[in-house]
């Protein structure tokens, strides 16, 4: 009987953190704003996931200012986005989530530099059909004329999810 | 879709259907050895209890084409075949998740997965534990269930595109529910995947993170530990998770784990709850490892510049430990601890006060150390219930003056590496003072009457003062390669006296291997130099197999006349 509890337990475990993980991706890419982000893509591959394209964008270079108090790898950030022409770039960094209207996005500190430190949002990684991320690097590669650029949804807490893949502006397709 | 349906078509049937062959035939296999035991046994009762004669239980077995004997335990090979079949079941969903496949819908992928992660658990629960008769392929189905579990969150993963920085979230969530089901259900594999698991996310946390993981050794001391007294091998991967942790941690100057993992160890040791399987005092020995790598991390942080007076009190805990609780295992690793401490305390100072040290200062660091050490030694050996912890510093003592007097054998002396007086030379010149102070204490005590303790005091000496040769003769440089390459020679020499005259076998052929050793560098010295080395090569061959019979055939002679002798 002890045995059968621990297996209900377990089983019970099983389904609620897939659906904690599906809920909590699924509420940003519902609710949250949708924004554009410029992309340089690469081709790696995951060994666990399979292929995906590991995406820079413009915003992961972040400058702080002498507000944001002390810079060191690890620390969280919340950049404020705002939208320039068709994308969105980052205007300040702050240490905690303001209580300011505007789009926020979540981010990790990752080097100790005060000017063009790299943050990460969670969105540098793009998981593609197997074969196919060297296709997109290749579109990149032949020239300007092709952009790949990403549509992330951004949640009110400043958490992100990847929407899709855009080529030109339209939703990439991998058939 | 269309182009690629039948490659869509063959992959999953190869994905799916020929593990499912092959779980078929591993299942048909067992279940038939299982009636074939079951059979086997009732005989067995049967023929015991009277119910049969002897004959009609010939004539059964014979029938079912069984053994009568007793039935044999052939359990583990199965066992291992049919692990082996989950395992590549899982790592098959694995890749098959990898592909990436868009044409089915996202919840579909995922809801399928997990039904079948969870049904895999169930059915091999029944078939372990409610009919009982299949324990061995219920168990591989369990964790079946737990590498399916893996692969159910890497897909959902995949699906939102969690970056590979985040993957320390699927790792920790892949652990969590893994923990109490290897405990409660005795699956020694659930665990050892769980530890695995659990040690990669370590190091993904912090990557991903850049910040140091405290929660590993929080929860391997916490959960894992008490949890891993059913599974010893569990309990080995875990401690080697924490070990490598702790130096994972150390070059990333995360000073504050490695200590806690000394801690968490000397806290297992002291309060005496588990039982490691190789013994209680791994936990020591263990704690004594993370303290090396916290103090290498110490100094790593402060660039060499700032000595780690903080290490004294662990350090005095340790031996004080070793000597309380007769842990001599740990023992070694602790004068390695010192060695590396004190080096790093002398660096600091060289480095802060920019005092001129070469190679002749530090080396004779080593040989002082060394010299300390064998002196330690013998001050051990008038104790009976002592003598082992002095050949153990006897035995480091001699590695660490030797190994310095090799090294300085192969470097080139010039003027620059002569000695400059500083206040770290005097603290050099403090050494062999000590080391005085005990040798006249030992022939104050009268210890060092017996002839072979005479002929290490002549050793000792000897080594001292070659070693203070070199470090005072400042005018000729090519001297002190003389005195070195002598001083390797009274060492294998006395060694092989020493070895002689205890009768002790395994002292001589360290001699022999020490001049050994010796001949063959100062050949390659010599001779390496020669344009010809084909001629080199040829000669060296005839020297060291003509060379090599003669001194093995002696040196068999005489440690058989030694133990003929005893």
């Amino acid at each position: 009987m002890r045995n059968r509890i621990v297996l209900i337990i377990t089983s019970f475990l099983f389904v609620a953190i897939a659906l904690m993980m599906i809920y909590s991706k699924e509420k940003v890419l519902n609710e949250g704003t949708l924004i554009e982000l410029e992309t340089r893509p690469v081709d790696p591959r995951d060994l666990l996931r399979g292929d995906y394209v590991v995406l820079n964008y413009q915003i992961n270079g972040v400058n702080f200012d002498k507000d944001f108090g002390t810079v060191s790898p690890g620390k969280e950030v919340f950049v404020k986005l705002e939208k320039r022409g068709r994308y969105w770039e980052v205007k300040k960094a702050y240490p905690r989530l303001p209580a300011d209207t505007g789009i926020f996005m979540q981010g990790i500190i990752k080097g100790g530099g005060r000017f063009d430190n790299r943050v990460e949002y969670g969105i540098e990684s793009y998981f593609v059909p197997e074969g196919k991320g060297k296709k997109i690097e290749e579109i990149i590669r032949r020239g300007n004329k092709d952009k790949i650029t990403v549509e992330v949804a951004v949640g009110k807490a400043g958490n992100a999810v990847i929407k899709q893949l855009l080529l030109n502006g339209r939703p990439y397709g991998f058939k | 879709m269309s182009d690629y349906i039948w490659i869509y078509i063959f992959a999953v049937l190869f994905s799916l259907v020929l593990p499912a062959v092959i779980v078929y035939v591993i299942t048909r296999i067992i279940m038939t050895k299982s009636r074939a035991s079951w059979l086997q046994k009732q005989l067995l009762l049967w023929e015991e209890n009277k119910l049969i004669s002897p004959e009609q239980a010939g004539l059964m077995a014979e029938m079912s084409k069984i053994n009568r004997a007793a039935p044999k335990k052939k359990i583990d090979m199965i066992k291992i075949i049919t692990l082996f079949g989950a395992v590549f079941i899982g790592i098959g969903f694995i890749f098959l998740i990898a592909s990436n496949w868009q044409e089915i819908p996202k919840y579909l992928r995922t809801a399928a997965l997990l039904l079948l992660t969870i049904g895999t658990l169930w059915v091999g629960y029944f078939l372990s534990f409610e009919k009982g008769k299949y324990p061995v392929l219920g168990k591989s189905l369990i964790v079946l269930a737990a590498i399916l579990w893996g692969a159910t969150l890497a897909l959902i993963a995949q699906i939102y595109n969690l970056s590979s920085d985040g993957s320390w979230i699927i790792l920790i969530l892949w652990t969590l529910p893994l923990l109490p089901l290897a405990y409660f259900l005795e699956n020694e594999f659930v665990f050892i995947l769980a530890s695995v698991v659990l040690g990669i996310w370590n190091i993904s946390f912090s990557v991903g993170k850049s910040l140091p993981n405290y929660y590993y050794p929080a929860i391997v001391f916490i959960f894992l530990f008490p949890l891993a007294k059913k599974f010893a091998r569990g309990m080995v991967l875990n401690i080697a998770g924490l070990l490598i942790g702790a130096f994972y941690a150390m070059a990333l100057k995360y000073l504050y784990i490695p200590l806690g993992i000394f801690v968490g160890f000397i806290f297992y040791y002291l309060v005496n709850i588990l039982k490691p399987p190789v013994g209680e005092e791994l936990f020591l020995f263990c704690a004594s490892v993370a303290l090396l790598a916290w103090n290498i991390g110490y100094n790593f942080f402060s660039d060499f510049k700032d000595p780690n007076i903080y290490m004294l009190l662990p350090l005095v805990l340790v031996f004080f430990l070793v000597y309380k609780k007769n842990a001599k295992a740990s023992l070694g690793i602790n004068i390695l601890n010192v060695l590396v401490w004190f080096n790093f305390i002398i660096a600091a100072l060289i480095n802060v006060h920019k005092y001129p040290a070469g190679v002749l200062v530090n080396s004779s660091f080593q040989i002082f150390y060394g010299i300390l050490l064998y002196l330690t030694g013998m001050l051990h050996e008038n104790k009976k219930e002592d003598k082992e912890y002095g050949i153990l510093y006897k035995v480091f003592g001699f590695i660490f003056v030797l190994g310095a007097f090799y090294f300085l054998s192969s470097y080139k002396i010039e003027t620059k590496d002569m000695l400059k007086l500083n206040p770290v030379t005097y603290i050099l010149f403090c050494l062999p003072a000590a080391g005085m102070l005990i040798l006249s204490y030992l022939l104050a005590k009268n210890h060092l009457k017996t002839k072979q303790a005479k002929l290490e005091l002549t050793a000792i000496l000897a080594v001292m003062v070659g070693t203070l040769f070199i470090l005072l003769n400042t005018g000729y440089p090519e001297a002190n390669s003389y005195v070195i390459n002598a001083m390797i020679v009274v060492i294998s020499v006395t060694m092989l006296f020493f070895g002689l005259e205890g009768q002790s076998p395994k002292i001589f052929n360290s001699g022999i291997a020490a001049l050994i050793l010796f001949i063959i560098v100062r050949y390659l010295d010599v001779f390496w130099k020669l344009k010809e080395k084909s001629l080199f090569f040829i000669i060296s061959g005839i020297l060291f197999i003509a060379g090599g019979s003669y001194l093995e055939k002696k040196r068999r002679e005489i440690v058989r006349r030694m133990k003929d002798e005893k």
